[in-house]
């Protein structure tokens, strides 16, 4: 047991999974990956079909989605975890041991000697004023007074370290547990948080149809545009109606989503939705609100659907619709005949064979992106510890020094012994210490000794 | 006239940086290191209309200059020699590593102002504080990843001349200290690369729900700060010091490069603002 706990938290171990982790994803970004661009990688593979077994096989294709992938994660976690602990009882022994008076009978790699005129008291005082104001602490105060500064950075380790398991956690919850969905909504339209409502979604493997079944309703959308008449943006005032019947009104437009409980509502797309009444004879075949979408909103100018195929009829329309102009531009056809190409005006009747098409009253629809990821906020939270450990780690540098104050019997003068040590970036610190030594012993000392 | 004001700016800073890019080269070349101090002296004065230029953009745009590559490509470049610059201020006897920043700044000065100077609506989504914090720590992680090289290319020069008699490698830091140093602005250009990731991530969360989405510029950002983070790692456990550490901090420099520069031109990314045109 205790060798594999050994292995588990062993940087060696780290460095090797670090390597792992890092060709992983130089593989993802070299290989075209299907879940982010399935027609780069169809085109891929049609050109190296010889490799699509191994690749399928090693689902190659969706490395980030793979369960090596996800099993390689863990095997990191377990290890950071485990490196993590290990560092957090080091950290707790330094403070452990910095925070009583041994560590003034340490070993300190740098050492001074000085002599003064000045008696035993002005001298102690003089360089406790000097210590102080180079922002140390006295920590131990006998016959050797131990000042030490920076002691938090003790935590840097393994604080970063622990923002970071936090990060890995929140992630793979996040992996199995989100929930990302497009809902298409026009003015006046409800719906409600359900499976079914949704146009396109994608739920984690273990989201378990946590639905919340709030109703989510638009009650307008606002278009607002700039000064040279073009659209700049689309505002949707929207509704939220939970089943205790407590309501919320929001605002939502493109980067300024709604917020509830652990939902997000994104603006995702918007367009228009005209009153669409086809007949059939004396049938009414269709009455309703018919979703025009855009490539570009904010070139705003071509809005249409393509290939429609009109319920329990064999008709199939096509439909462009101008705002600028605000005329469409329709073909309906009928088992490859054309019956209509041509231009309709709004709230103009048109007949073709025995149909009657018109398009009246204008609506607006927006497609709202509902992202449900609940753990998010750890996440970022974990990134915010790891930034204060990184800072502690990198800024705080824990520093110890060591003044001995004494009388010396021959030739009565005080003598000045310092000590001092930091547990980083010792080359710097040496100049620190010699600049700070010049300084004390401004003191009218005479430097009897700096042993390295 | 003020596309044409920038493009003169411009152009004046990259003669000032690759008179810089001459004597900086130049110096360990011909071992005279009283070339560093005309070089410093180029490099700054190159950044005064390159300063100007970028300001010009803003003025022109309303906003820093951070969309397609004739912003963004100087604006790094700025970013890049704002830091060494400062770095020399604080300790000049390393100035030196302007071997590694100067032709960097003025090739990507070069690059970008061949670029559209087209002016282009910025998504409502770019309107954050966080696109600020984002675009600010990468190009500190930038121009650090830059410095890092610079120390660790002097370390290499300086180890293989150390046989000979060079007055140059002579007045340059001990092989210790330019190791240290390396190590010491990698260590910071992990920092930084970690706050951008992380910075970005909360900003693609606020403006499209998700934080990450294994976008390539993302990946290629986290490959980059894992080589960073694996360096530190090799370094510590491993005591890869010296000239082994030197090369890796050549490898992820151009990591880093690929990650910022190079994504954008292969594949397709959130990132659409970095695309060549």
């Amino acid at each position: 047991m205790g060798k594999i706990y050994n292995l588990l938290k062993s940087k060696q171990l780290a460095v090797y999974l670090l390597i792992a982790l890092t060709l992983t994803a130089v593989l993802g970004m070299i290989i075209p990956q299907e879940e982010l661009f399935p027609e780069i990688y169809q085109a891929w593979i049609v050109k190296y079909s010889f490799v699509e077994p191994i690749i399928s096989f090693l689902q190659l294709n969706r490395v980030f989605y793979s369960a090596w992938f996800i099993t390689l994660s863990i095997a990191f976690l377990v290890n950071l975890s485990a490196c993590t602990y290990e560092r957090v009882l080091i950290g707790r022994r330094y403070w452990k041991h910095y925070s009583d008076d041994a560590w003034v009978e340490d070993n300190f790699s740098l050492q001074a000697h000085l002599d003064s005129n000045v008696d035993q008291a002005s001298a102690s005082r003089y360089v406790d004023g000097i210590m102080r104001a180079q922002g140390y602490k006295l920590t131990v105060d006998s016959t050797n007074k131990g000042y030490a500064k920076h002691r938090l950075g003790f935590w840097g380790v393994p604080l970063f370290h622990i923002g970071l398991v936090i990060v890995i956690l929140a992630a793979l919850v996040s992996a199995y547990f989100k929930l990302t969905g497009y809902m298409m909504l026009g003015e006046g339209e409800v719906r409600e948080e359900n499976h079914e409502y949704y146009a396109a979604l994608h739920e984690a493997p273990l989201f378990n149809e946590q639905h919340s079944g709030f109703s989510i309703s638009l009650l307008k959308q606002d278009r607002v545009y700039n000064e040279d008449n073009k659209l700049d943006y689309v505002k949707s005032n929207v509704v939220i109606e939970d089943r205790d019947g407590t309501s919320q009104q929001f605002v939502v437009e493109k980067g300024q989503p709604a917020e509830y409980k652990d939902y997000r509502i994104f603006h995702y797309d918007a367009g228009f939705a005209p009153l669409l009444q086809l007949t059939k004879g004396s049938q009414a075949l269709l009455r309703t609100y018919f979703l025009l979408t855009t490539e570009d909103l904010e070139v705003d100018d071509r809005y249409y659907t393509e290939d429609f195929n009109v319920p329990n009829a064999k008709l199939i329309l096509d439909v462009e619709y101008f705002p600028a102009r605000d005329e469409y531009i329709v073909q309906a056809s009928e088992a490859s005949n054309v019956l209509f190409a041509g231009t309709v005006k709004a709230k103009e009747t048109v007949a073709f064979g025995d149909y009657t098409l018109n398009f009246g009253e204008m609506r607006y629809w927006t497609g709202f992106e509902i992202v449900k990821d609940s753990s998010a906020t750890w996440l970022f939270l974990g990134a915010w510890i790891g930034l204060v450990g990184l800072i502690m780690l990198y800024l705080l540098v824990p520093k110890f020094w060591v003044v001995t104050i004494s009388t010396c019997e021959q030739t009565q003068k005080t003598k000045v012994l310092l000590k001092a040590r930091s547990l980083k970036y010792q080359r710097i610190f040496k100049e620190d210490f010699e600049q700070l030594v010049s300084k004390i012993s401004e003191i009218n000392t005479e430097r009897v000794a700096n042993v390295d | 006239m003020l596309i044409k004001t920038q493009i003169i700016l411009y152009w004046v800073s990259v003669a000032c940086y690759v008179v810089a890019t001459c004597l900086y080269i130049g110096a360990p070349i011909f071992k005279k290191d009283k070339y560093l101090q005309p070089a410093t002296w180029s490099m700054a004065l190159g950044f005064v209309p390159h300063t100007a230029a970028i300001i010009l953009r803003w003025y022109q745009t309303g906003h820093f200059p951070y969309w397609d590559i004739y912003e963004v490509y100087p604006s790094y470049a700025w970013g890049a020699a704002l830091l060494f610059l400062a770095m020399v201020i604080w300790r000049p006897k390393w100035r030196f590593t302007g071997a590694m920043v100067a032709p960097f700044v003025f090739i990507m000065i070069g690059l970008g102002i061949m670029g559209s100077t087209e002016i282009h609506a910025i998504p409502r989504t770019f309107f954050t504080f966080w696109l600020g914090v984002h675009i600010a720590f990468a190009k500190l992680a930038y121009g650090s990843a830059l410095i890092s090289t610079g120390f660790a290319l002097a370390y290499l020069y300086k180890e293989r001349v150390k046989e000979q008699v060079n007055s140059y490698a002579e007045k340059l830091p001990s092989l210790d200290k330019l190791d240290f140093l390396s190590y010491a602005f990698a260590a910071f250009s992990f920092v930084m690369l970690g706050i951008m990731i992380v910075s970005g991530a909360i900003w693609a969360y606020k403006a499209w729900g998700r934080y990450w989405g294994w976008d390539p510029i993302e990946t290629w950002a986290l490959i980059s700060w894992l080589v960073y983070g694996l360096y530190l790692h090799l370094r510590f456990t491993y005591k890869w010091h010296g000239r082994k550490a030197a090369y890796l901090s050549i490898g992820a420099l151009v990591l880093v490069i690929f990650a910022f520069f190079g994504i954008p031109l292969f594949y397709p990314s959130a990132h659409e603002h970095l695309k060549y045109k």
